[in-house]
């Protein structure tokens, strides 16, 4: 089965995992994600034809699954403590960690949007057409995204 | 310090999916067209099936159908004692008087023959097409029985041979070369 021209069958199930990691923020559930999107496109058109429908699949799956089954973590205060105070500044596996922790304090449209913008490159328009949304709100929730990751310590 | 940019860029480009997931989904969409393609080839296969069933079940309503429409006349005619054309034992006199019929009406079962003696006959229709109707009556008694016989067209090529009742009547169908019979007695 064929994988649109400009990627690789590998290369847009990872962009696809990436974009639905960025919404569930949860690697299991993003995995699964994927794969429903992949079979669901594949059971429908014989092919995923291009990373926009792809995305859109996801989306639409996301919505319809794991939305509405408002999932509740559970973190303990101390460990999130100990992820805060790991703090961006070590580098490394640590970054990332205190990276990972603050993402989960987006919502998933704020932590969407702004992986779509910055990891994918998509303008505000792009992301407007795909999400749904108006371009006001998508450039709002860049914006907002950004000055709160810049407030839990991932500034510029 | 890395811009806000480079360190989710970095991030999200840490995540990937494992290499034996990318194999399960891929065995998974292989599978997936096998199961289509058998699919595929199943339909026109189940399409085919039902269509035989549905034609055999059609064929097979039909030929009842006409059977029991061909019953059903002669019973009714077997009711209705119109006036014979010919009067006679004979069916020589018979044949004769009825001029406008170019088959044979003497049945070709010999027991008929010595079993009834013939009373007579005159024309008749059974589903539209000509029909001789024949009254015999069985030496033993003198009950009338009444013969049908008319030239198996395409449209009674499918009636059924065999023993049927209609009202009170029973009616024996039987084909004998291009001919049908039909034996009426009762009531």
């Amino acid at each position: 089965m064929p994988a649109p021209s400009s990627l690789s069958e590998e290369e847009l199930l990872q962009s696809g995992f990436r974009y639905a990691y960025a919404l569930t923020h949860h690697h299991h559930d993003a995995e699964d994600l994927v794969q429903t999107a992949w079979l669901k496109l594949h059971q429908r058109y014989s092919e995923v034809k291009t990373k926009a429908l792809f995305f859109t699949t996801i989306r639409n799956l996301y919505i319809d699954q794991y939305r509405r089954r408002k999932r509740v973590w559970f973190i303990s205060l101390t460990s999130e403590h100990e992820h805060l105070s790991a703090s961006v500044d070590t580098g490394g596996e640590n970054t990332k960690v205190a990276i990972d922790q603050m993402l989960s304090n987006l919502r998933d449209i704020e932590r969407e949007a702004l992986f779509l913008h910055i990891v994918e490159g998509y303008s505000a328009n792009e992301i407007a057409t795909l999400t749904g949304r108006p371009r006001g709100t998508v450039l709002s929730l860049i914006h907002r995204s950004k000055k709160k990751l810049a407030a839990l310590g991932v500034a510029d | 310090m890395k811009s806000l940019e480079q360190k989710l860029n970095n991030y999200y480009r840490s995540k990937r999916l494992a290499s034996h997931r990318i194999t399960a989904i891929q065995t998974s969409v292989q599978e997936m067209g096998g199961t289509r393609r058998r699919i595929s080839y199943l339909v026109p296969l189940a399409a085919v099936i039902l269509l035989t069933i549905g034609i055999g079940l059609w064929s097979h309503m039909s030929t009842d159908s006409i059977t029991h429409q061909v019953v059903a006349e002669i019973g009714q005619n077997h009711r209705q004692h119109g006036a014979l054309v010919v009067e006679s034992d004979q069916y020589g006199v018979v044949q004769a008087a009825l001029s406008e019929l170019d088959f044979p009406i003497r049945p070709r079962r010999g027991k008929l023959v010595q079993d009834f003696v013939l009373v007579g006959g005159k024309y008749c229709t059974i589903q539209g097409f000509k029909a001789a109707q024949l009254k015999l009556s069985p030496r033993k008694n003198g009950t009338i029985h009444t013969l049908y016989v008319l030239p198996m067209s395409d449209d009674i090529k499918s009636v059924k041979p065999g023993v049927y009742e209609t009202n009170g009547i029973r009616v024996e169908l039987w084909t004998d070369q291009t001919l049908l019979y039909g034996l009426a007695h009762g009531q």
